[in-house]
């Protein structure tokens, strides 16, 4: 060790650090900055940025050494006595922020870039913020914050808005997330991890690592196999929490180590020696479906599918290497496809996105009387506690879960990851043990689906659709995780917001030896949307219709079911269409720059349902004699704005100034219970639960101011903290404490919802809401270099009532910036099997300078929502339909249609070339 | 004076740690020792005496350690008097090892000796990256989508050196081999990146990266020579140069220069041949551009 100094946010500052340390771990570490974290831990994010003498710095990739005498600013050091200074306050004014990982190294980047560009234009500013990634937000705001962080600096009036609370956290650099959490005495743990994609175990030696000085615990799949249930997953539980015998994809977990620190844990797995037999690696849908392909499986997996509705059959296992097919049928297929005037059937291929949530999958898990103590960034903290219990065999009551805000989810963190091993290592530890897997290995623990899309649809002559028959493969990689519930999704969405007389859907989930894909923004509805709404644009331009048009002829009403047995479609579809088009001109179309480029437009409604399966969400809501309220439900949040929705909720109830309402943290001990952070359920759901909750606390309060002021409880009114009955207002305190004495009181109320099991729907329950995404996309295609620019995105979202709007404008940009990564460039990409790009470095993420030209994300309050005051979510809305829109527009520009997602240039022009080669138009069948 | 030689005790390797699937990252960097120079000549002499590897803006070295492999020393040439200049000899701009990016596009220097390869400068990278990033480094780092080396070959830049035995070498940037190859001056020291000052026009398109980058210069000191210098295909970039009469017919004289362009070597996600193709059409473009 040596010693440091520096001058640290305006203070001289010397720390004893290894002279071969990373700045980021000194200023995280010794110095005290929690908000220098490290996310891709290869330069590439930006999240762990700095300023070393005013000039922005990657803290992940500095020696600590460089900063030697110099000055370091982190974000604390942005401050002003305390409060957060210009960039900082532009940054919560704007709402530049979601999840908050990326806030300080963006807050540093500007601070950095204003400095020496005191009035820049947007532009300038997109490209200064392009340093960074930001995976919520889509960037728009972050601009906003910036330019508006410029107008601050130059002497404009702050906004008189205060700051909320985790505002100020988020951007001050205040530990908010588990990553940032230190608790004393803890071991770090590791993961050894197979790199082979398939390949039979024979042995494990894990003598020599045990005796390395400082290892704790070494765990190999025989520590599994005595475990109560030694798998995971949802519905299907074929996931080991270490190979046992056989390892099913490049990453799998064969051996685990819980060390004093995390240089020595990662000693002893090099320590380790696994003896591997190489089997045929099972790497596509097509190597896995091949007569005679290596079974992945030797016998059935542990878990059951649980009852379906109407129409819908369900099979586990059905056919060597398939884990599950769904399949749903409505009406006589045969019968309207029989008297179609035309039948369209095209196939459609989906690559497959890694979630790259900023903040790393973390757990601590700490021993504690019979049980457990566990901290992690998941999303379901009691669906975690259960699985837990499950499959360490220990009692519901001794497993106490705890979670903090998220840094990013978008599906990476729902339901049981490696949270288990964690818990073993830490029962075998005797200690705490803290588990943070880097985002290479986040790359390597769960995906999107891929997928094969094939869709035949029948269409009458006016171009009304008729019936569809579909068969949708996903590639689920190696393991379930949550790819049966995504299937069902998938193959339920696959009609998109259109009337049919007859559907014949099948879905399967196939399995190959990849990486294991699950939750993920959309979750089956990404996929469905951009084969739907890809094949309707085509089926209008054969039939010689305006996309427009044929769609209008076929969309649901508000007020019908969406199938037979279902929910009601709750919101205008031809009105969301009809203001989309609108605003990108549908039916003018510009000029285009010159003559290597052509222009053309799309249009998509991305749709899906959402709230989740008959879901069950709990809330409480106390008041305390003030008349503050708190309250506790599990919704997680990770950027979405869950908390500000629920402390809006609540104010509006108990007319209380939702800054007088506190959210608080989560404890499977403390916290009301809910099914998890899933299918964009907080809004719908959980936030019904907290309404219904607050309703509950002001009925306590009204009855017993009632008998207090010898009022009936239905002519009160309540008013930050003060009763009023008629013309008469008294601050409920007064009432407390002439009744309860000096020593106060609290009242509380409890809600809930559950919605209901209804065999006459096809997932055996209603859907709680319809989540469309109208979409509209201007490109120009470069004739000569297949580049695809996108000039102008629309894409709109009903909230049925917005009840925090800005948050659901972030979520409608950040998903549409996902889904537009994903039309372009993003992908993991496999080739033999082999992932090319699984680390920060290789894969590509957007960066602000992906952004469109022009970005519309439009709001839409349709009014319809069955939410809280009518509110519905909107956090997977903006991915559903962008991809099929900018497809629908290089078809409109250039003539040739993409059917496999992404369109890099070198598939754009491969297109065009083959345009060329064969120009006969395709005729109507 | 004699040459210096590598202390007997030290490893004839770099550290290099058996590879940890998923585990690339800080706590995968094996153990190391830091050095600082104060001098080029103190530098060079660690670099001998314990097998060093020079550290400028550090960002390509720790992130090569991250893969658990690399030197067993570092020398970081940050505190090196003189790194960080950017100076003016025999008529060629000279850059120090420690020059960044953005202290070369912002540098008055630059912008009047080179002014279009300054401008072209400000646009590679990004704002933190520039910050940080060195041109010695990005161009030894031996990355095939890296643009220093294609916009420094264009320009016919070279590199001013300290040998291993003390002794003083220039290499043509054009003429760099890989950190593994044979032709390198890897285990060098560079002392600063020779930038001819020769008056010409500079085109550079980076829309592809990190697929490919290209890069047309148009000198006319003696004769009108075009260097069109193609990155991300091969480890290095490839060049060529032609004398020509005229731009009059880019599309040709780019299909001409470009006609035995090597089948790219570089692994690429994409359709087979089509950075070959997109190679000719960028430098069309751009050879059309300089003849405006």
């Amino acid at each position: 060790m040596s010693r440091l100094s520096f001058v640290l946010d305006g203070e001289p500052r010397t720390v004893e650090a290894d002279p071969t340390a990373l700045l980021a771990d000194v200023l995280a570490g010794p110095a005290g900055r929690p908000s220098v974290r490290v996310a891709c831990d290869h330069g590439v994010c930006g999240a762990c940025t700095v300023l070393v003498d005013g000039r922005p710095a990657t803290a992940c990739s500095t020696l600590a050494l460089a900063a030697e005498g110099r000055s370091v600013t982190t974000v604390a050091g942005l401050t002003e006595d305390g409060a957060p200074g210009p960039v900082q306050r532009a940054f919560i004014e704007a709402k530049g922020f979601q999840c908050g990982m990326c806030t300080a190294g963006m807050i540093l980047l500007a601070e950095a870039f204003l400095a020496r560009t005191p009035d820049p234009t947007r532009t300038e500013v997109r490209r200064a913020i392009g340093a960074n990634v930001c995976r919520c937000t889509g960037y728009r705001a972050i601009e906003d914050a910036v330019l508006r962080a410029a107008a601050l600096k130059r002497g404009a009036a702050p906004s008189p808005e205060p700051a909320r609370p985790d505002e100020i956290a988020k951007t001050t650099g205040q530990p908010i997330f588990t990553t940032d959490l230190k608790l004393p005495d803890t071991a770090e743990g590791a993961l050894l991890r197979s790199p082979h994609p398939h390949a039979l175990v024979r042995a494990v030696r894990t003598e020599r690592a045990r005796a390395l000085p400082g290892v704790l615990a070494v765990l190999t799949g025989a520590d599994i196999l005595a475990l109560p249930h030694p798998t995971y997953g949802l519905w299907v539980k074929d996931q080991p929490l270490l190979a046992v015998d056989r390892v099913r994809h490049v990453g799998d977990p064969v051996a685990a180590v819980a060390a004093r620190d995390a240089a020595t844990a990662r000693a002893a797995l090099r320590l380790i020696e696994v003896d591997y037999e190489p089997l045929p690696p099972v790497a596509t849908l097509d190597d896995a479906l091949a007569d005679g392909a290596p079974p992945i499986f030797d016998g059935p997996s542990p878990g059951a599918i649980p009852p379906h509705g109407a129409g819908v059959t369900t099979a586990k296992e059905p056919a060597p290497n398939v884990l599950y097919r769904f399949r749903h049928m409505v009406g006589d297929a045969d019968e309207a496809f029989a008297r179609a005037d035309h039948v369209f059937t095209d196939t459609f291929e989906v690559s497959r996105m890694t979630h790259a949530a900023l903040e790393p999958i973390v757990t601590i898990a700490r021993p504690m009387g019979e049980g457990l103590e566990i901290w992690s960034s998941n999303q379901d903290p009691f669906l975690l506690r259960q699985d837990i219990r499950e499959i360490l065999g220990l009692a519901e009551h001794a497993v106490r879960v705890r979670t903090l805000p998220l840094g990013g989810g978008f599906g990476a963190k729902s339901f049981c990851k490696l949270e288990p091993i964690t818990a073993l290592l830490a029962l075998r530890a005797r200690r705490a043990v803290r588990l943070a897997i880097s985002m290479d290995e986040s790359i390597l623990t769960l995906s999107q689906h891929a997928g094969r899309l094939t869709l035949s649809t029948a269409v009458a002559a006016d171009g009304r659709f008729l019936a569809r028959r579909a068969t949708i493969q996903l590639d689920g990689g190696a393991y379930a995780d949550a790819s049966c519930l995504v299937a069902d999704k998938a193959g339920y969405r696959v009609g998109g917001p259109y009337r049919w007389e007859a559907l014949d859907v099948t879905a399967e989930v196939v399995r190959t030896t990849t990486v294991p894909a699950g939750s993920y923004r959309g979750f089956g509805g990404t996929q469905a949307s951009f084969a739907s709404e890809s094949q309707v644009d085509m089926i209008a331009r054969r039939l010689g219709l305006d996309p427009a048009e044929i769609r209008r002829r076929n969309l649901l009403a508000p007020g019908e079911p969406y199938r037979p047995g279902d929910s009601a479609i709750d919101c205008d579809l031809a009105a969301g269409l009809a203001a989309v088009a609108a605003r990108i001109g549908w039916g003018e179309r510009a000029a285009s720059a010159s003559d290597t480029v052509a222009r053309g437009k799309g249009l998509a409604i991305g749709f899906k349902d959402a709230g989740g399966q008959g879901r069950f969400a709990q809330a409480r809501v106390k008041v305390t004699a003030e008349g503050d309220a708190i309250v506790s439900c599990a919704t997680v949040d990770m950027g979405q704005g869950a908390s500000e929705l629920f402390r809006r909720i609540v104010g509006r109830v108990l007319g209380l100034d939702p800054a007088r309402v506190a959210r608080a943290e989560i404890d499977t001990d403390q916290t009301a219970f809910d099914q998890g952070t899933h299918a964009s359920s907080a809004t719908a759901v959980t936030g019904e639960a907290v309404r219904r909750a607050a309703e509950a606390v002001r009925t306590r309060i009204f009855d017993f101011a009632g008998r207090r002021l010898g009022a009936d409880p239905a002519d009160l009114a309540l008013a930050e903290g003060t009763i009023r009955a008629g013309n008469t207002h008294t601050p409920l305190k007064r009432l407390v404490l002439d009744y309860y004495g000096g020593l106060s009181a609290e009242f509380t109320g409890e809600g809930e919802v559950k919605i209901e099991a209804d065999p006459a729907a096809a997932l055996n329950a209603p859907i709680v809401y319809w989540m469309p995404n109208w979409v509209g996309a201007e490109v120009e295609v470069d004739r000569e270099t297949g580049v695809v620019r996108v000039l102008h995105l629309v894409t709109a979202a009903d909230a049925g009532h917005a009840m925090v709007p800005e948050a659901v404008r972030g979520q409608i940009e950040g998903a549409a910036m996902q889904g537009l990564a994903q039309a372009l460039f993003e992908r993991l990409d496999y080739a033999d099997g082999i992932l090319r790009n699984g680390t920060p470095q290789t894969y590509r993420l957007p960066l602000a300078t992906d952004q469109p030209a022009a970005f519309d994300a439009v709001v839409l309050e349709q009014g319809l929502g069955r939410g809280p005051f009518g509110a519905k979510g909107v956090g997977e809305a903006g991915i559903l339909g962008v991809a099929s829109a900018v497809a629908n527009a290089i078809e409109d520009a250039v003539g040739v249609r993409l059917t496999s997602l992404p369109f890099t240039p070198d598939r754009v022009l491969a297109a065009l070339d083959a345009k060329a080669q064969q120009p006969a138009a395709e005729a109507v069948e | 004076m004699p040459t210096p030689q590598p202390h007997p005790a030290l490893p004839a390797r770099p550290v290099a740690l058996p590879t940890l699937v998923g585990h690339r990252g800080r706590h995968a960097m094996p153990p190391f020792t830091v050095h600082t120079a104060a001098s080029f000549a103190e530098a060079r002499r660690l670099m001998t005496l314990r097998r060093a590897r020079p550290l400028a803006g550090g960002l390509d070295l720790l992130n090569g350690l991250k893969t658990g492999a690399g030197p067993a020393d570092i020398v970081m040439l940050e505190r090196v008097a003189g790194a960080a200049t950017i100076a003016i000899a025999d008529g060629d701009l000279l850059l120090g090892p420690m020059v960044t990016h953005d202290g070369f596009a912002t540098s008055p220097a630059a912008r009047a000796r080179v002014p279009a390869l300054a401008a072209v400068w400000s646009e590679i990278a990004n704002l933190r990256i520039r910050a940080q990033g060195t041109i010695a480094g990005n161009l030894l780092a031996g990355m095939p989508a890296y643009e220093a080396a294609v916009l420094l070959a264009a320009v016919d830049a070279s590199l001013d050196s300290l040998a291993p035995d003390g002794t003083s070498a220039r290499f043509p940037v054009a003429a760099l081999g890989t950190p593994t190859g044979a032709a390198r001056p890897f285990d060098h020291l560079v002392t600063a990146i020779r930038v001819p000052c020769t008056p010409l026009r500079l085109a550079y398109d980076r829309s592809l990266r990190p697929a490919l980058s290209v890069a047309v210069a148009l000198t006319t000191r003696l004769r009108r020579t075009v260097s069109i210098v193609v990155g991300g295909l091969h480890p290095r970039p490839i060049v060529r140069r032609a004398h020509v009469s005229d731009l009059d017919a880019p599309g040709d004289l780019a299909a001409r220069l470009l006609a035995d362009l090597p089948l790219a070597t570089v692994p690429f996600a994409g359709s087979p041949f089509y950075r070959e193709r997109m190679a000719a059409v960028l430098a069309a473009r751009l050879l059309a551009e300089l003849a405006r």
